[in-house]
């Protein structure tokens, strides 16, 4: 199958640098799939799981939404948090959840943020007891 | 003259013991610097890649995007973020950033200030500024930034803020650092250099408006966070290099006392002999 280049960029650095066959990921106006030579592409992704397909093997990520920019030669996914399952902390995972529940019963909070604080830390559980 | 050999003594000791401390300040100076300076390589490819994505979107959009981050808003205050440091003994890094924000803030407006120094400045000044991001020179927390990007772009969409600037010290070299003033909000195209537009057949998803709308802030995020280590990187630099002269005049210092001294024990033996010998010769 063919491949392309994939570069998820983040504020430490490069994350990752490497060939794949298949993207998927979700940007906010619904699921889509990439592969070699898509049309230059540019959207927002939502918070939501990212995986791609690299000779043969699916690698699964959680993503803390970000950007995707598709050009001729390479695919780059600009994020501010990107974890694979083994690197989410689920303890901490689940701490962040239940902070943003009870923050979403306060009314004085700010539940835009206890909002996306929640699907983060849900996602994040998620991607992580999937794996295992 | 035994006096005079003493005092001299004592001052080549308090001599060592400054230059030993600035010794150390210039090492740890040395290692933070090399430090951010990779901080700062690392987070290059993430910045450019964000400003090329908005300076494309902008250039093949020319004129038809009606987007509030664009426009300047009509009335509100000028919101200034002032990058500091929070030690001192760090040459004129601080002081070129008082200069730099005399020339450019005005009663009225609104300072969120980074770091100790400025808040002591500000205060000294009777100047307002909003201090809840004070300590971001030393955390370097990539989620405050994006909490302090949050509430700014929050007050422009509701039109509370006229501008957005944000002054920094560029990291020209490890001997030269000139503060800046840049303009963030509303965001202007032309000030984008060395950004090549590659491809003006880009889908957008679902459309330009809605793109930039996701992107202005996460452009945000990485300019202030890329000022930010590039001030502190500044920080280092400035200090290592006042240390480097302190530590260079204490030896100098020393090498001068200690001639001294020496020129003192020998006028002392000179005498002590021909007192002697004088002596000798009386009787």
């Amino acid at each position: 199958m063919k491949t392309f280049k994939l570069r998820i960029v983040t504020p430490r650095g490069i994350y990752k640098e490497t060939e794949v066959e298949m993207l998927n990921l979700r940007t906010t106006s619904g699921q889509i799939g990439i592969l070699a030579n898509h049309l230059p592409l540019a959207s927002a992704i939502d918070i939501s799981e990212m995986n791609y397909i690299s000779k043969g093997e699916r690698y699964k990520f959680a993503l803390s939404g970000g950007f995707v920019y598709v050009n001729d030669d390479e695919t780059t996914i600009i994020a501010n948090a990107i974890e694979s399952p083994e690197e989410i902390d689920l303890r901490r995972a689940e701490e962040a959840k239940r902070r943003a529940e009870s923050k979403l019963q306060d009314e004085n909070a700010d539940i835009l943020r206890a909002e996306i604080a929640l699907r983060k830390a849900i996602l994040r559980i998620r991607v992580k007891n999937e794996q295992s | 003259m035994a006096s005079n050999m003493q005092s001299i003594k004592r001052r080549i000791k308090s001599v060592e013991s400054t230059k030993k401390i600035t010794k150390a300040m210039q090492l740890v100076a040395t290692s933070k610097l090399r430090k951010t300076r990779n901080q700062l390589e690392q987070l290059k490819p993430y910045y450019s890649k964000v400003q090329e994505t908005v300076a494309e979107i902008l250039e093949s959009n020319k004129g038809l995007i009606d987007n509030p981050y664009l426009k300047e808003n009509p009335q509100g205050k000028n919101v200034y973020i002032v990058i500091t440091s929070s030690l001192g003994l760090c040459g004129g890094y601080n002081a070129n950033v008082f200069k730099k924000m005399e020339k450019e803030v005005h009663e009225g407006d609104l300072i969120y200030i980074i770091g100790n120094k400025g808040a002591g400045y500000l205060n000294h000044k009777g100047f307002e500024y909003n201090h809840h991001y004070i300590d971001l020179n030393s955390s370097m927390d990539f989620r405050e930034i994006v909490r302090l990007v949050g509430e700014l772009t929050q007050m422009y969409r509701n039109q509370e803020i006229h501008k957005m600037k944000i002054i920094y010290t560029e990291f020209v070299n490890n001997l030269t650092f000139t503060p800046r003033v840049v303009t963030l909000l509303p965001v202007d195209a032309s000030e984008f250099d060395d950004v090549e537009v590659t491809s003006r057949f880009t889908i957008f998803e679902p459309s330009p408006a809605e793109v930039l709308n996701h992107l202005i802030p996460m452009y945000l995020q990485s300019v202030i966070y890329g000022y930010l280590v590039e001030s502190v990187t500044s920080e280092n630099a400035s200090r290592r290099s006042s240390m480097e002269n302190a530590t260079d005049n204490a030896q100098e210092l020393i090498e001068d006392l200690l001639l001294k001294y020496n020129q003192a024990r020998q006028t002392a033996i000179t005498n002590e002999i021909s007192e002697i010998v004088a002596g000798a010769n009386a009787q």
